[in-house]
């Protein structure tokens, strides 16, 4: 009874409260809610709609399935030992007039066709720049391949064509037991000549390569930047690497200087510097002692490319194999800890989204003064176009390469100047060189783990 | 409304849900007690029916928040003008400027140590000690600032006027407390954010349109659910760390005045990350300039933020000068 008036007393209360104040009729009240809930869910979508739009972008973009027609057309092509005039050559002059060998299997043969090769394959890369005077007088710089080979003696290339100063010397010199650097009866190269060699890499998972979004590359250069204080690629020792930017935007990915962004371009390179076949996507070199040479016409086709590019993404991956015998298999397993305990894992990075076992982050890195070399494996004049300015690669960086497959690469480095991997890591100089310190500093047994995990990482 | 006079002779009027703060009067500046209505005889005829609930229920007791306690100070006799309360945030530039100087250092110097810390791989718990060093002394150094704007948020609640909290006196204990007050508001909720919003800026490619607006809706609300954290705080002192909706409260209080102080926040905030990037790579060519600029980045970071908590303070005070005439 008691607190039924209460009650009452409370909700009379209430009344008289809702009389003093007088709220108006309005006969929209209930739509004006349905509005605010419109425009609320209105601003809710738009909030949500950038971040749905990237999945939906991230979803959408994947690599397209390999066409195993167009690869099998490409295997006859990569195979095929060409000769001048080819038949397979359409219109052209077929091999050459010069060239480094007459097939690409002839380089990237080892583990099978696609692998990499031995030193006596090393492409000669040359950059001259022009000192003051001959700037002044207009001298652009200049920068190639100095071919091994020719279809005649009039064509044939030496480095005397480089600079007059370099003796007429035909190619392929020095390829003894032990790398040596190109140098002239003991004189250093003329000023403003750089010249230097590279190996041939392997080109198993190169599709894979491919297939990585810019975004993930450039994933890798802001975390080591976070990693390391904000510390510049510039940097002497941390391992703070960048991704070679070309003045589209796009990242350079392929070659040991990252130069190439798309397999298919590097094909298209790759077949008008090794074997003087021209196509759409790179005119084949002029002999640097003929450069009136006149070609007849296009060697290869678009599709041709297409099939040769379709071939190397057909390749399969590179494998990291569990050894049989238990032994090696826990010093494998404990070699992988301290391959990322040493520091090797700040350049070699397991994964790069979604490509695992790769070891690279595909960025440059400085690798120090003893391995500086210029020239970017294309007949482009040094100011070319393609990088951003100012951000071409610099004599001293590399792109971290992917170590899959190292078990049979050898010889290793850019130029192949590593007989072995105890020789390689030795040889990280610059922003690696912490690491192979950390890595000499290890007992023997340990060495020996690093080593056999790496022997691991075999070719398919 | 309310009716009643100021020592100065003026009479004020103010509406009746400030009876029993604070206000300063705005003829002569001087701070004056609102009256109660019912207590007091102030015009009863035109607040009876707004406050036929209050006479059952004291004023203060409305809101299930402890009311904030306001403090009177007499002998404040000048009004002061827009410019004055902003330079009053202003104050104590030695302070901040020592202050700035010393978390410059304190920052090239983790900078310069961090790496180290990473690339000596094999060895690295010798390198655990200096860094535990560096980050408890970081700490009570960066809490000197936070007890600074915990100051300035103080006066700004109090309804203006100088920080009376003693953030001059050396006491590290006190600001480590700040610190760590701070620090809770921040993991508690826009941790998160910003992590996410790091971890979205490293995978994202080079900055699109649309990269940039998904940042933005990381950063914005992670900035101002710190703010509005740390607010609630302060008006709680019962609390460790503000619950979400402590915090929504508080932003229903702010209204529609949150979204341009959320952008001027977080328009600062980039501009200070983006300075003190620049200043850290600076330090790796050029150490003295880039110790210069994280000097700068860190004094202006403070005085920025005197500002922020300030307005943020003064909009949701319990005592303010809005609503007097
Ligand atoms: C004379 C030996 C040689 C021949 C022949 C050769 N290559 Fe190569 N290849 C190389 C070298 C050396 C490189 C590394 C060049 C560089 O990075 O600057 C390379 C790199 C490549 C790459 C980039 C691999 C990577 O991961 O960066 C591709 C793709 C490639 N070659 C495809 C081909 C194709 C297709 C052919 C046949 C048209 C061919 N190569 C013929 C030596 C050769
Ligand atoms: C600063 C980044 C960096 C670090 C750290 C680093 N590497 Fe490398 N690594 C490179 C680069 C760049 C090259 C290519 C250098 C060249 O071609 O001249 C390379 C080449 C190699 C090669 C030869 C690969 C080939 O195909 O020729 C091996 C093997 C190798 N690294 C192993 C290691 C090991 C083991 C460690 C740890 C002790 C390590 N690297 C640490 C960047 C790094």
């Amino acid at each position: 009874m008691n607190r039924q008036g209460s009650r009452a007393a409370l909700s009379h209360g209430k009344k008289q409260s809702e009389v003093g104040t007088t709220i108006p009729f309005n006969p929209y009240a209930g739509n004006f809610m349905f509005q605010r809930r419109l425009i609320l869910v209105a601003l809710a979508s738009l909030m949500a709609s950038p971040a749905a739009y990237r999945c939906y972008d991230r979803l959408m973009t994947k690599a397209p399935p390999v066409d195993a027609a167009m690869a099998q057309e490409g295997k006859v092509l990569f195979d095929h030992e060409w000769t001048p005039n080819d038949p397979l050559a359409g219109g052209g002059d077929g091999l050459g007039p010069v060239f480094n060998a007459n097939s690409c299997v002839a380089c990237h043969r080892q583990g099978g066709g696609g692998g990499g090769g031995p030193r006596e394959n090393n492409v000669h890369v040359f950059t001259v720049r022009p000192n003051v005077s001959e700037m002044a007088a207009g001298g652009k710089a200049r920068q190639g391949v100095v071919h091994t080979q020719a279809v005649g003696p009039t064509f044939q290339e030496s480095f005397g064509h480089v600079h007059p100063e370099m003796p007429i010397h035909v190619l392929p010199i020095s390829v003894g037991p032990v790398f040596q650097p190109i140098t002239f009866s003991g004189n250093s190269l003329p000023r403003g000549v750089d010249l230097s060699q590279r190996n041939t890499p392997a080109l198993f998972g190169a599709g894979l390569i491919d297939a990585i979004p810019d975004s993930d590359i450039i994933a890798n250069e802001r975390a080591q930047r976070l990693k390391w204080g904000l510390a510049t690629s510039q940097s002497k020792d941390l391992p703070v690497g960048r991704a070679l930017r070309m003045a589209d935007g796009r990242i350079g990915r392929f070659g040991w200087k990252a130069q190439t962004v798309r397999l298919a371009d590097f094909v298209r390179a790759a077949c008008a510097n090794e074997l003087g076949l021209g196509n759409p996507g790179q005119a084949q070199p002029q002999p640097l002692g003929f450069p009136s040479y006149q070609p007849r016409g296009l060697d290869l086709t678009d599709a041709q490319c297409d099939q040769l590019t379709q071939f190397i993404v057909s390749l399969p991956r590179p494998v990291e194999r569990t050894p049989l015998d238990a032994d090696l298999h826990r010093k494998a397993r404990a070699g992988k800890s301290l391959f990322a305990r040493i520091g090797c894992t700040h350049c070699h990075v397991a994964d790069v989204g979604n490509v695992r076992g790769m070891y690279s982050d595909l960025l440059l890195h400085d690798m120090g003064q003893e391995t500086e070399a210029g020239g970017n494996y294309t007949d482009q004049p040094l100011e070319e176009p393609a990088f951003k300015p100012g951000s071409g690669p610099f004599p001293a960086e590399w792109r971290t390469p992917p170590l899959w497959g190292v078990a049979r690469s050898a010889p290793y480095m850019h130029d192949g100047r590593a007989v072995n991997l105890e020789h390689a890591i030795s040889m990280h100089g610059g922003q690696g060189a912490k690491s192979a310190h950390n890595y000499a500093s290890l007992p023997v047994d340990e060495q020996a783990q690093v080593i056999a995990f790496l022997m691991t990482l075999d070719t398919p | 409304m309310i009716r009643f006079d100021c020592q100065c002779g003026k009479t004020l009027k103010a509406s009746p849900d400030l009876a029993g703060t604070v206000c300063s009067c705005p003829a002569c500046g001087a701070y004056v007690a609102v009256p109660h209505p019912l207590s007091d005889d102030g015009d009863l005829r035109e607040t009876a029916g707004a406050y036929a609930l209050a006479a059952e229920q004291p004023v203060a007791c409305v809101s299930d928040e402890p009311a904030f306690v306001p403090v009177s100070n007499p002998r404040a006799p000048f009004k002061r003008s827009a410019l004055e309360v902003w330079w009053e945030s202003q104050q104590n530039l030695t302070f901040v400027g020592g202050l700035s100087g010393i978390l410059a250092v304190l920052t090239a110097l983790g900078i310069a140590l961090y790496p180290r810390l990473l690339q000596s791989g094999i060895d690295w718990p010798s390198g655990l000690f200096p860094a535990l060093v560096w980050m408890g002394i970081t700490a009570v150094v960066a809490g000197f600032g936070c007890k600074f704007l915990d100051a300035a948020l103080d006066s700004a609640l109090r309804g203006g006027g100088p920080e009376q909290s003693p953030f001059l006196e050396f006491d590290p204990g006190s600001a480590l407390a700040s610190f760590t007050k701070w620090a809770l508001c921040f993991v508690a909720g826009p941790a998160f954010l910003v992590y996410e919003a790091i971890r979205f800026w490293i995978r994202c490619g080079d900055l699109s349109v649309v990269n940039a607006t998904i940042l933005l809706e990381l950063t914005v609300p992670a900035i101002g659910y710190w703010l509005v954290g740390v607010l609630v705080l302060t008006q709680r002192p019962d609390l460790v760390v503000p619950s979400p909706w402590q915090v929504a409260r508080c932003l229903r209080t702010l209204g529609v005045r949150a979204v341009p102080a959320g952008a001027a926040v977080t328009a600062a905030g980039f501009i200070h990350v983006w300075l003190a990037i620049n200043a850290i790579i600076l330090l790796h060519t050029s150490w003295l300039t880039g110790l210069l600029l994280l000097w700068v980045c860190w004094f202006s970071t403070w005085h920025c933020g005197a500002i922020a908590v300030r307005t943020l303070g003064s909009w949701t005070a319990p005592t303010s000068r809005l609503g007097l005439s």
